[in-house]
């Protein structure tokens, strides 16, 4: 259970934040999907109803301008009647003046008669003229105004710049004249600039060339300017003269502005009026439709971001209070409770949580009831076995004495056990006797001691040792086969439990336990001493042995002693004679006490070899026992190694040259001199080369010394038969010598190894053999350079 | 309108301003005003000029100067007042009839002027191309010389008894000849005669006046001439004291007390004189801007008059006349 890490925390907000981007994610896209369908419904209605207004816009300017050619052609109208003609000049005139006055569009009116001849001229800027009888029959104006009544010219120019369309009407009758109209197109201006086109729009009236007629710029129109050119114009005139039908859209006006464009035809003069109205003004209700959707897309956003964080704030605050409550838990503060009161899956969330951490507590209680429980348990069982270990440590210390060790076992079973007094009794001779015990007061302890209890059911001590089984008694003083209630009453006896110590199934003894108050030992308690008495014994018993063990070898010890002090006093009492005898017997051989026959010589001369055997093995043993007994120190001096091995070897010269054998020796120049007792390691290198001489009888013994770091190294080496590897070892014992024909041949006492070992180990160093048999042997002597005096004594 | 177009349509409306602000930001353009008259007698005119000028956007004082030189009636004058407002680096020159367009283009072939009542400026030599100036001149025209004869015409009509007829004219006016010209011809074929009095000076049409009764004139014609139309009030009552029918130029001679008028509007002439200008020094080019006359013509009668001479009207002239005074 740990603590939630700060790092787990910096993700905090994270959900807060994640929540409150969704939700105004979401509702930015409705907006916006909404705002841009909008947007595109808007401005597809707008752009038809644009187009639809504007074409409405050019029926009614080409209207406009139908009228004023048709009020001019009415206005004509009534001159062209058969009557009137016949009028005289003045009337004419006046009614001409008249026309001119009601039009102000024409500029010149005459009148041609029948045959084409002019009668009457009234301009507003010339002098009138009457009869100039000028001929016009053969033109245009007359033929085709006779042929189809009326006839209106192209546009013209006046001056290159002012433009004039000619009207010719035929009057009726029989020989009709016409009446022809200059008319000033200029003064259509007025028609276009009258029109009220949006803010910023215009009309404007092309001629069948899509030279301009009228524009609101009358400098164009004056300037004879065509538009033919302009995309627009070109498709109206197509149209017009029906090659495809006309498309009114978006296009590029004279000035290069993009305008909505749409047309209408004046098919009685073939002229086409244009209404434009510039894009951006066409478009501006789209604009200001699109800044009042962003305006109210803005405002639903920042409502949205509002309602968010509202509504993420109402979410996530019982969110984090989950989330701090189960925090609370996680660091172990289970009486914390999560107050969380939404009504929904979150306060069942909480709620969850509450009873969780509920639960976690009571689990914890159990847990920990049950850590106590066990804590106990180990309490005892680690109390049990620091009785064990107490019990075996003070075993350990005191291997001679029993009572500690027993008073140590009733010690610790009382205490393990809760009880207020604990005894061992012990099983002596058939009867079971008080050893020791521990919590008994004095009466009971005398009581105690004195008593010999038999086997029997009246005592707790013979119930156990009858049965051999644990015993309980619950109430000593309400046990009616328990006898010695008295007792018990003095001694303060109630509940009592009895184990049987059991040596190989056999009871020795009995561990008694009681309490002052009739409390009955536990099944654990009893299986616990049933445990510890098996302990006890085994250290009661161990105890045993090893006493015993101590008695034998001391007993063995000063049989050994005993057995050396006998074989030196032998040594001395046998050598004592024999030298009586030797010494006689070299008397008689020199012949002091006179010369003697060969024969008796001879014999002599056998008892004295034998004599002089019988000697040697006595100073051998005599020798071995001092060693064994102890008797021999060594006589520490200086020594050379080098003068040391050439004595031997000049000693030992006429025995190699009797068998005819090599005797070599190679000794370190730089030896240092060593300390030791020289005599005793010349008898070490006489026997060990005396020994390479006897059992060799072809070829070499070559001794050698050397110096390794502070310890000599010598070797004597040999050609003869070798030594196997099981007698390797045996050669050194006593009274032992390598058993074949041949060194039974040899003689010798089996006990010149046995004291060269024991020399070479008092001087701390060690006699050691190699060899592999039929290739000769070699025994080495490892000795320390300097013995320190005492470092060895005889083991 | 396709997304697409949105854009471009958005970013001009932005460009459009820090334009605007440069715009502002320059010297006050210049007018040089080359008047034939005095300021005195202008107020009418000036008027319908500034009138034209505010419609192009441009306001005397406020975001245009005008720079003004009168030669009160002196046409010698015109060539050096004409001078010193080239010298004077004016963005554009409004001058006035054949005299003072004439000086005005005598001083700069660069600087543009826009005339008032310049007629036959082609034969003058002055403009190649009414519809399309090719040079620094444009204007309104007021067709001065033609509606002579017209007046003549008319005048004749409303004196029928007047066998001489007699002509006012300015010397100093250059088409002064073509207009006795047109006017003599014009007299044969109404079988009238058509004595010529020549005027330059206010002294010089007392004088004219003074002559008419010794030349016997049943009616007098006054030619269309700047001069004269700064001379207005002297002129009219000069007439009335020689109880003399006259016609002229314009409405404001009838207005005044003259027998009747003909010609086109004067202060509608004069508001077109004033959009043109604003037009240029907006910058637009001469060649873009066509000389125009005027479509509209007005006959003024004014009856009082008429009744003071003892004259009466015929109808078909009653009939023709836009206005007549009461």
């Amino acid at each position: 259970m740990s603590r939630p890490r700060p790092a787990r925390r910096a993700g905090r907000g994270g959900l807060f934040r994640k929540y409150l981007l969704l939700f105004i994610g979401l509702v930015s896209i409705a907006l916006l999907v909404n705002a841009g369908i909008e947007v595109a419904f808007t401005y597809r209605e707008n752009e038809r109803m644009l187009a639809q207004l504007q074409r409405e816009k050019a029926d009614a300017a080409a209207q406009r301008i139908a009228q004023f050619i048709g009020e001019i052609e009415r206005q004509l109208g009534w001159t062209t009647q058969g009557q009137w003609a016949a009028g005289s000049v003045d009337e004419r005139r006046f009614d001409y003046v008249r026309l001119l006055r009601q039009v102000p569009a024409i500029t010149e009116l005459s009148q041609l008669d029948g045959s084409g001849k002019e009668r009457l001229r009234v301009s507003r800027l010339a002098m009138d003229v009457v009869g100039s009888g000028a001929d016009y029959s053969r033109e245009a104006l007359f033929t085709e105004a006779l042929a189809r009544r009326i006839w209106f010219s192209p546009v013209h120019f006046r001056n290159e710049s002012e433009p004039y369309l000619t009207i010719a009407i035929a009057g009726s009758g029989r020989g009709p004249g016409v009446t022809v109209a200059e008319v000033n197109l200029k003064l259509i201006w007025d028609v276009i600039s009258g029109l009220k086109i949006g803010r910023s729009g215009y009309a404007y009236v092309v001629d069948r060339q899509g030279r301009l007629i009228a524009h609101p710029d009358i400098s164009l129109v004056l300037r004879n300017t065509s538009f033919a050119a302009l995309p627009q114009v070109a498709a109206g005139l197509r149209a017009q003269s029906g090659a495809a039908p006309a498309a009114d859209a978006a296009a590029t006006n004279n000035d290069g502005a993009r305008v909505l464009s749409a047309h209408s035809a004046l098919p009685a003069l073939g002229w086409l009026v244009f209404v434009e109205l510039p894009m951006t003004e066409a478009l501006e209700p789209l604009y200001v439709s699109a800044l009042r959707t962003a305006v109210v897309l803005l405002a639903g956003l920042g409502i949205a971001a509002l309602v968010a964080l509202f509504l993420v704030r109402r979410m996530i605050g019982p969110i984090r209070a989950l989330q701090v409550g189960a925090a609370q838990i996680g660091a172990g503060d289970l009486d914390s409770r999560i107050d969380v009161r939404t009504g929904d899956e979150l306060e069942t969330l909480g709620d969850q949580f509450n009873t969780m951490a509920a639960q976690l507590r009571e689990s914890y209680a159990g847990l920990e009831r049950k850590v106590a429980e066990r804590t106990q348990e180990l309490h005892e069982s680690l109390a049990y076995q620091t009785a064990i270990s107490d019990v075996l440590k003070l075993m350990s210390r005191s291997t001679t004495d029993l009572a500690p060790v027993l008073q140590a076992v009733v010690e610790m079973a009382m205490r393990l056990c809760r009880a207020s007094q604990a005894s061992i009794f012990e099983l002596e001779h058939g009867v079971y006797r008080w050893k020791v015990g521990h919590g008994l007061n004095a009466a009971y302890r005398d009581i105690e001691a004195r008593r010999q209890i038999a086997i029997g059911s009246d005592t707790l001590v013979g119930r156990v040792a009858e049965t051999g089984r644990t015993i309980l008694v619950a109430d000593a003083l309400a046990d009616p086969a328990y006898g010695p209630k008295d007792d018990a009453r003095v001694g303060e006896v109630r509940a009592m439990l009895g184990v049987p110590l059991l040596r190989e199934g056999v009871p020795v003894g009995v561990i008694a336990m009681a309490r002052t108050v009739a409390e009955p030992f536990t099944g654990r308690e009893v299986e616990m001493m049933t445990v510890f008495a098996d302990q006890a014994v085994i250290a009661i018993e161990n105890v045993r042995l090893f006493r015993e063990i101590e008695d034998k070898s001391r007993q063995l010890e000063l049989a050994s002693a005993h057995k050396s002090q006998f074989l030196a006093n032998m040594s001395h009492e046998l050598r004592t004679p024999l030298n009586a005898i030797l010494g006689y017997t070299e008397l008689l051989v020199d012949g002091i006490y006179g010369e003697l026959e060969t024969r008796p010589r001879d014999v002599l001369e056998r008892v004295q070899e034998n004599g002089r055997n019988l000697l040697a093995l006595i100073n051998d043993v005599l020798d071995l026992a001092k060693i064994e007994t102890g008797l021999v120190t060594l006589a520490l001096e200086a020594y050379s190694i080098g003068e040391l091995v050439n004595a031997v070897m000049a000693a030992m010269e006429p025995l190699a040259r009797a068998k005819s054998l090599a005797l070599v020796a190679r000794i370190d120049a730089g030896a240092p001199p060593g300390s030791g007792d020289a005599r005793r390691l010349q008898q070490v290198l006489v026997n060990l080369v005396g020994n390479a001489i006897k059992f060799t009888d072809a070829g070499e013994v070559a001794v050698a010394a050397s110096v390794a770091g502070a310890r000599f190294r010598i070797t004597v080496r040999d050609t003869g038969p070798g030594i196997s590897p099981v007698d390797q070892e045996t050669i050194f014992e006593e009274f032992h010598q390598v058993d074949n024909s041949s060194t039974r041949s040899k003689g010798g006492t089996g006990l010149g190894l046995a004291i060269s070992r024991h020399i070479v180990e008092l001087h701390g160093g060690f006699l050691t053999v190699e060899s592999v048999p039929g290739e000769g042997a070699m025994f080495v002597v490892d000795l320390p350079q300097i013995v320190e005096t005492g470092s060895k004594e005889a083991a | 309108m396709r997304r697409r177009d949105l854009l471009p349509a958005l970013a001009s409306a932005a460009a459009a301003f820090p334009f605007a602000a440069r715009a502002q930001a320059k010297p006050k353009p210049v007018i040089g005003f080359l008047g034939n008259g005095s300021p005195g007698t202008s107020a009418a005119f000036l008027a319908a000029f500034h009138g034209g000028l505010r419609a192009a956007g441009y306001v005397d004082g406020t975001n245009v100067t005008i720079e003004y030189r009168w030669a009160e009636g002196d046409y010698a004058r015109l060539a050096a007042l004409a001078v010193d407002l080239v010298g004077r680096k004016v963005d554009v020159i409004q001058a006035s009839a054949t005299p003072g367009i004439a000086a005005a283009k005598g001083a700069t072939a660069t600087i543009p002027i826009v005339f008032f009542g310049g007629d036959d400026l082609v034969a003058a030599g002055l403009v190649d191309n009414l519809a399309r100036p090719s040079g620094n001149l444009t204007g309104i025209g007021i067709f001065g010389r033609e509606l002579n004869v017209k007046r003549l015409e008319l005048l004749s009509e409303l004196v029928p008894q007047a066998a001489v007829i007699a002509l006012l004219v300015n010397p100093n006016q250059s088409t002064s000849d073509f207009t006795m010209r047109d006017m003599e011809d014009a007299a044969r074929m109404n079988g009238r005669r058509l004595p010529i009095l020549q005027a330059g000076s206010a002294s010089e049409i007392d004088a004219a006046f003074a002559s008419l009764v010794q030349l016997g004139a049943g009616a007098l014609v006054v030619a269309s001439d700047p001069f004269f139309n700064s001379r207005r009030e002297q002129i009219v009552a000069l007439a009335a004291r020689h109880a003399i029918p006259a016609i002229y130029e314009w409405r404001e001679f009838a207005d005044a007390g003259g027998l009747i008028s003909y010609g086109p509007s004067f202060t509608r002439t004069w508001y077109q004189v004033g959009v043109y200008v604003g037009r240029v020094l907006a910058g637009s080019r001469i060649a873009d801007l066509p000389i125009q006359r005027p479509t509209a013509f007005e006959l003024v009668i004014n009856l009082k008059a008429a009744k003071v001479l003892d004259l009466p009207v015929p109808r078909t002239l009653l009939a023709r006349a836009d206005d007549v005074i009461e």
